[in-house]
């Protein structure tokens, strides 16, 4: 007398602003973003059984989001159809009113994760914005560590060029052998 | 002795907590005498801190109310193409709670008092409770042997915990996978004994319940389950919903050390 599905949709739910804000930033669209999140969730509630407990269950539900992303992308390009849904910046434009003010700074910061290339915002938002490690990154994306942490310490230095975050400090490139 | 030694990725990792223990100790030492080393950590640290702050704001957007009517519907279609036969269908209030056994006493305040205030928080949680009988939250952390169930009338094991183990103890469960760590003892105004716990385990969602003993058998009153909790995610409102709940059930003040230990002495 195990519940089993309706309890799965009830941690689907509770799961849902964090797939949600992941959904944004690959679509750069809310309601893009809403239409994936729903056909993530009707694909894993398919899919329950396979879920392994004792595995991530954010990492599964990334995994399952991304992938319909990405088959959706490949279908858009092969129709033909050159729809360009990212016209704004998503993350940076909260639906809301909101504090607008106390959040200028970091705003920027949104916009300049909105800015970064679909690669890096991904690998991004799965380790730093919602804390999956490089590896649990590395298998949501289908893709190597060693990938992961290329496309992430390119990112984070994008993003701190872009939002003016600690600039680092002035430096060549590559001082390798250099002496100080 | 030079910070080019170490990649971008190494101080990423080290940043981040992902690095071997090994090279933590080699970064930690360069670190010690080499500033510019520290500004490319701190860079790593505070972008990772940034943008985990930026996109806090779109984690609060409320979900549309219709997305998570779809889910649940198709969860609920799911269920019943299973074929799951379940003797007792919770009830889902507006505020995402499952209704529960009606506490034996009477101090309790009816579930809708107490979903009123927990409604602007509910959001990201999901309020699990046992029916009677219980059901078993699905997943194997609560199934099979070494496992643990929490809704409902409470297994053996965890019993035994909340039967001895002291407040702010931590006791290993699931072969060591997981965690039960005591946070209070309190009784309700009936006298009735009530321990607060969260449950940990790996790859699983948080859990902090409350279990109340009613003729020596424990019974789950409430678990909250909340999404992976980093810093961000779902701050402390999983704790506020708790606060409200034991408000409405008549929970008095968390009992000190010493009448706790009275109380438990009194298990056997």
């Amino acid at each position: 007398m195990t519940d089993d599905t309706t309890v799965f949709g009830e941690r689907l739910v509770a799961f849902l602003p964090n797939l949600r804000r992941f959904a944004i930033s690959l679509c750069r669209s809310r309601d893009v973003a809403d239409d994936l999140v729903q056909a993530a969730c009707e694909k894993a509630i398919a899919a329950s059984e396979r879920f392994e407990e004792g595995t991530r269950f954010d990492a599964w539900m990334f995994r399952i989001l991304r992938n319909l992303w990405i088959d959706q992308l490949r279908r858009q390009k092969t129709a033909g159809t050159t729809e360009e849904i990212e016209a704004q910046p998503a993350l940076a434009v909260p639906s809301g009113e909101a504090g607008a003010e106390a959040r200028m700074a970091l705003k920027s910061v949104a916009a300049a994760i909105d800015g970064l290339v679909p690669e890096q915002r991904e690998v991004l938002m799965l380790t730093c914005v919602e804390e999956l490690s490089y590896k649990e990154a590395a298998d949501v994306l289908g893709i190597p560590i060693g990938t992961v942490m290329s496309r992430l310490a390119r990112a984070r230095k994008n993003l701190a060029e872009a939002a003016g975050i600690e600039p680092p400090v002035a430096r060549s490139q590559d001082m390798r052998g250099g002496t100080r | 002795m030079s910070d080019t030694e170490f990649s971008d990725e190494i101080l990423m990792a080290f940043a981040d907590g992902e690095l071997d223990e090994e090279t933590t100790r080699r970064v930690e030492a360069a670190l010690e005498t080499d500033d510019e080393l520290m500004a490319r950590v701190a860079m790593f640290m505070e972008t990772r801190a940034a943008a985990s702050e930026a996109l806090k704001p779109v984690l609060d957007e409320p979900v549309p109310d219709e997305l998570v009517r779809k889910v649940r519907a198709m969860a609920a279609a799911a269920d019943r193409a299973n074929g799951a036969q379940r003797p007792e269908a919770p009830v889902y209030t507006d505020e995402n709670v499952v209704a529960f056994r009606r506490p034996a006493d009477r101090e309790a305040a009816p579930v809708r008092s107490v979903s009123r205030p927990m409604m602007a928080m509910a959001a990201s949680l999901l309020i699990v409770a046992g029916a009677a009988g219980g059901y078993l939250l699905r997943g194997g952390a609560f199934e099979g042997a070494g496992s643990i169930e929490v809704a409902g009338a409470i297994d053996a094991r965890l019993s035994a915990i909340l039967d001895h183990s002291p407040s702010g103890e931590e006791v290993p469960v699931s072969g060591g996978s997981g965690t039960v760590r005591l946070v209070s003892s309190f009784e309700l105004g009936s006298g009735q004994f009530c321990r607060e716990y969260e449950l940990t385990r790996t790859g699983q969602p948080d859990l902090v319940s409350v279990a109340c003993r009613d003729a020596s058998v424990w019974q789950t009153r409430l678990a909250v389950v909340r999404p992976r909790s980093g810093d961000g995610y779902a701050p402390a409102s999983s704790l506020e919903t708790m606060d409200a709940y034991l408000t409405s059930i008549g929970a008095g003040q968390p009992l000190d050390a010493e009448a706790e230990r009275k109380a438990l002495a009194g298990s056997k």
